[in-house]
């Protein structure tokens, strides 16, 4: 399994790089654990990379952990509508 | 309001201003070219966006015409024919000009081009809506018929296009504002399919929702929320009420899956099913799932990966920062130099290795950050096609102008200089330099004049021309004119090239209409006195009948060149790589500083300058053992330079030199080497010209002897 720390800033312009970088890891590795709880500012490009991972990691049948997701994008999340998308048959439950 | 911010949208609009123009004045390859077109909408959806933040309404109001316009052209329902072009470019300089009046209230845009202009567009406007309506899956404006109701329970459905983000919008930034006006009740997200597939743009955006909204309001004022993302988004706005009958009147409208869709997302929101959806609605899990997948709008997925055609990307930044930066590099740069000298003195290998891979990184530090404070002179140059065409119709000439080395660079702050005296220039070839079409016809040439602006560098300089095919100069009448005007005696005997500068005196340019470059109020002595500040030459050729070349010559300062260091009486100077041809030995019996200033250089004649002589500089009898001479060549002219000692080639940062120094011509400017040391930078051309002076001077003088003496001797017979 995998750990990975992202960077405090989750938005269009790091949402590319980002998307390399989980691709590659999912890739290679055996499992992923995301720790969200360094976030600071998230837009809809991150939510949806989310929901591209999560789908991934089931069409790749990979363990998947999102840990810690900071209140800013829980909140971010739920405006959305997403809580039971992203959240719901998660291990680690939100923080916030 | 926020003066920065206000700034940031003046410097937008007029980027996108100047994109606009760029995209009508080559309507050609507009006219079909989709991209091109959707990047001319989007000129004004983005200004008209950026307005609305600043409560802009007027300027809001005019480009919202002028979009729709450009909207009907995008769909195909219209041509951009030249007349359309020449609307556009008239509101292109009205929304100019309500622009500029944000900074300078001395400007007043004028209601009555504002009134005509916008009776222009209606005409196309009114043109459309006779033609057959194009049923396409945009944006459905319901607000007509329902924006003096409120109700109080709403459906909506936001169907955002695949470049929402890219575009720097946010979805969840129009549901957080539609929290302010009411709240969500439900939201349903549907996700696009093609999120799971390998084909996912992370870039991209595949969310679109259903949303069930509580909120006293009108259909009008939802709709002003998504204002700005119509263009690209299908969005949905219904009371709850009437959401059964609004749907069905949009079966024509939509394509029928995402009719589907909606259908079913907003059954799931609490809108009554069709009577025949009843039963297969409890068993269907299609709206079941929150997170709802769907495929997206059609033909949303073609825009995909294509890039905006005409669309740069820029940082603005502050000269200020940029220049505070340069010079920190530059201390970077002496710095590290000392820094390798440290390590190489201690001689450690792992310091050395260190120092040299920092010296390296520094290096390309250095280069980088010059480099931004480069600029094309394509920002100047792409300006002009609107002036020929204006100035062309104006004068009824059919001209065409043909612009190469765009890509040229060269200081930013020269490039905002030279936009005038380059202007004048070019007025002044399509004025007079072109002649009209009945004269071009007689002379049988082709009807229409071309004007060429070109730029390239050489020899450590910029060169800019400014040529044209029409009658050319003459030169019999530039100098019976100067000696009209008593700006050279009737007697003078002046070379062509001095004859042709007689254009620049003051005073010349208000003469009648005798040479292509006269007139216009406003004289070439202006052009010149602005080159001269610059620190540039401007050099007139021109033929009869064929044509006229204007060419500027303007240093590159604050620029990156290569040099080659050469040392001339303990002091070091920098001549630019590109103008140093070859290096020689000064052959024995001309080192002696003497008379004998040429040099046969394989056949050749090669006048000779002495550096040290010829900067004052105090010589030592050891220097001149081993001088050396190094062969520079500029207007085709070469001279030999006699220093007395090369040292090899030199990444050569330009800083300009003081005010008090601006006047010293065969100095360029200056430079620090990596020990600290200041090193002049010597201006090539200048040095050959003085050298080609000189010796004419000599020659005449000479020749004037020669013709005395010979005057003597036939006196004594």
């Amino acid at each position: 399994m995998t750990e990975l720390i992202l960077d405090d800033e989750q938005t269009i312009y790091q949402v590319r790089d980002t998307y390399l970088q989980l691709k590659s890891i999912m890739n290679e590795s055996k499992g992923l654990s995301l720790s969200l709880s360094q976030i600071q500012e998230c837009d809809c490009t991150f939510v949806q990379l989310l929901l591209w991972v999560k789908h991934e990691a089931e069409r790749q049948q990979l363990p998947l952990q999102l840990l810690q997701p900071p209140t800013a994008l829980v909140e971010l999340v739920s405006l959305l509508g997403l809580s039971d998308a992203l959240f719901a048959s998660n291990q680690e439950m939100p923080n916030g | 309001m926020d003066d920065e911010g206000l700034q940031a949208f003046i410097d937008e609009a007029n980027e996108l201003l100047q994109q606009m123009e760029h995209i009508l004045l080559d309507a050609e390859n507009a006219q079909g070219n989709s991209e091109l077109l959707n990047a001319l909408f989007r000129t004004m959806h983005t200004i008209k966006g950026s307005a609305g933040l600043f409560a802009l309404d007027d300027v809001v109001k005019f480009t919202h015409e002028v979009e729709n316009v450009l909207d009907l052209l995008r769909n195909g329902s219209i041509q951009l024919n030249e007349a359309l072009v020449s609307v556009m470019l008239r509101c292109r300089d009205y929304v100019q000009s309500m622009v500029d009046a944000l900074s300078n209230a001395a400007i007043i845009p004028s209601p009555e081009a504002r009134a005509t202009l916008l009776a222009d567009l209606q005409q196309y406007q009114v043109a459309k809506t006779m033609a057959t309506p194009t049923v396409q899956a945009k944006a459905l404006d319901v607000a007509p018929l329902l924006s003096v109701e409120t109700a109080s329970s709403w459906l909506i459905f936001l169907g955002f296009g695949p470049d929402l983000l890219r575009h720097g919008l946010d979805p969840a930034s129009f549901l957080r504002f539609l929290t302010r006006q009411g709240q969500i009740e439900q939201v349903l997200p549907l996700i696009d399919t093609r999120l799971s597939t390998s084909d996912f743009d992370p870039e991209q955006n595949y969310l679109q929702f259903a949303l069930r909204f509580a909120g006293d309001t009108t259909a009008a004022a939802l709709q002003d929320v998504f204002e700005f993302v119509r263009e690209d988004s299908l969005i949905l706005i219904t009371p709850l009420a009437e959401a059964r009958d609004f749907l069905q009147q949009q079966t024509e409208q939509i394509p029928h899956e995402i009719w589907e869709k909606i259908n079913a997302a907003w059954v799931e929101l609490g809108l009554a099913p069709l009577p025949s959806e009843k039963i297969a609605a409890v068993d269907s899990p299609v709206v079941a799932h929150p997170a709802l997948e769907t495929s997206s709008l059609a033909g949303g997925a073609k825009k995909v990966k294509t890039e905006k055609a005409g669309e740069a990307t820029f940082l603005r930044v502050e000269t200020e920062k940029l220049d505070s930066l340069i010079n920190l590099v530059g201390e970077l740069v002496i710095s590290g130099a000392a820094g390798n000298l440290l390590a190489s003195q201690n001689g450690a290998m792992a310091l050395q290795e260190w120092s040299l891979s920092m010296s390296n990184l520094i290096e390309q530090i250095r280069a980088g950050v010059l480099s931004m404070r480069m600029a094309q002179i394509g920002e100047v140059f792409q300006r002009f096609p609107r002036v020929v065409r204006d100035v062309a119709k104006e004068l009824d000439k059919d001209i065409h102008l043909e612009i190469t080395g765009a890509e040229t660079e060269l200081d930013k702050s020269m490039i905002e200089k030279l936009s005038d005296p380059l202007m004048h220039i070019v007025r002044n070839a399509i004025d007079h330099g072109i002649e009209s079409k009945d004269a071009r016809i007689k002379a049988g040439k082709p009807i229409h004049g071309t004007v060429y602006l070109n730029a390239y560098h050489e020899s450590g300089s910029v060169m800019i021309e400014v040529s044209d095919d029409g009658a050319g100069l003459r030169r019999d009448k530039i100098l019976a004119k100067a000696v009209e005007r008593g700006l050279v005696s009737a007697e003078a005997q002046l070379s062509e090239q001095e004859i042709y500068s007689l254009i620049f005196e003051p005073g010349f340019s208000t003469a009648e209409q005798v040479t292509n470059l006269s007139g216009r109020g406003v004289g070439m002595d202006v052009v010149k006195r602005s080159i001269d500040a610059l620190r540039g030459h401007v050099m007139v050729d021109s033929d009869v009948g064929v044509g006229t070349v204007l060419r500027i010559r303007l240093p590159l300062t604050l620029a990156i060149i290569d040099g080659f260091l050469v040392r001339s009486s303990n002091a070091t100077y920098v001549v630019p790589l590109e103008s140093v041809i070859e290096c020689i030995e000064l052959p024995d019996e001309l080192k002696i500083d003497g008379s004998l200033d040429h040099l046969n250089l394989r056949g050749e004649i090669l006048p000779l300058l002495r550096l040290s002589h010829f900067l004052e500089l105090e010589s030592s009898d050891q220097a001149i053992e081993r001088a050396n001479v190094v062969v520079i060549r500029a207007n085709e002219r070469k001279v030999g330079l006699v220093v007395d000692a090369l040292l090899g080639e030199f990444q050569t940062v330009i800083k300009p030199l003081g005010t008090l120094f601006q006047h010293l011509k065969a100095i360029g400017g200056s430079t620090i080497l990596g020990n600290g040391q200041v090193a002049l930078i010597l201006d090539v051309s200048e040095l050959v010209q003085h050298v080609t002076l000189r010796d004419a001077e000599i020659f005449s003088f000479n020749h004037e002897l020669a013709t005395r003496s010979a005057m003597h001797s036939h006196l004594a017979f």
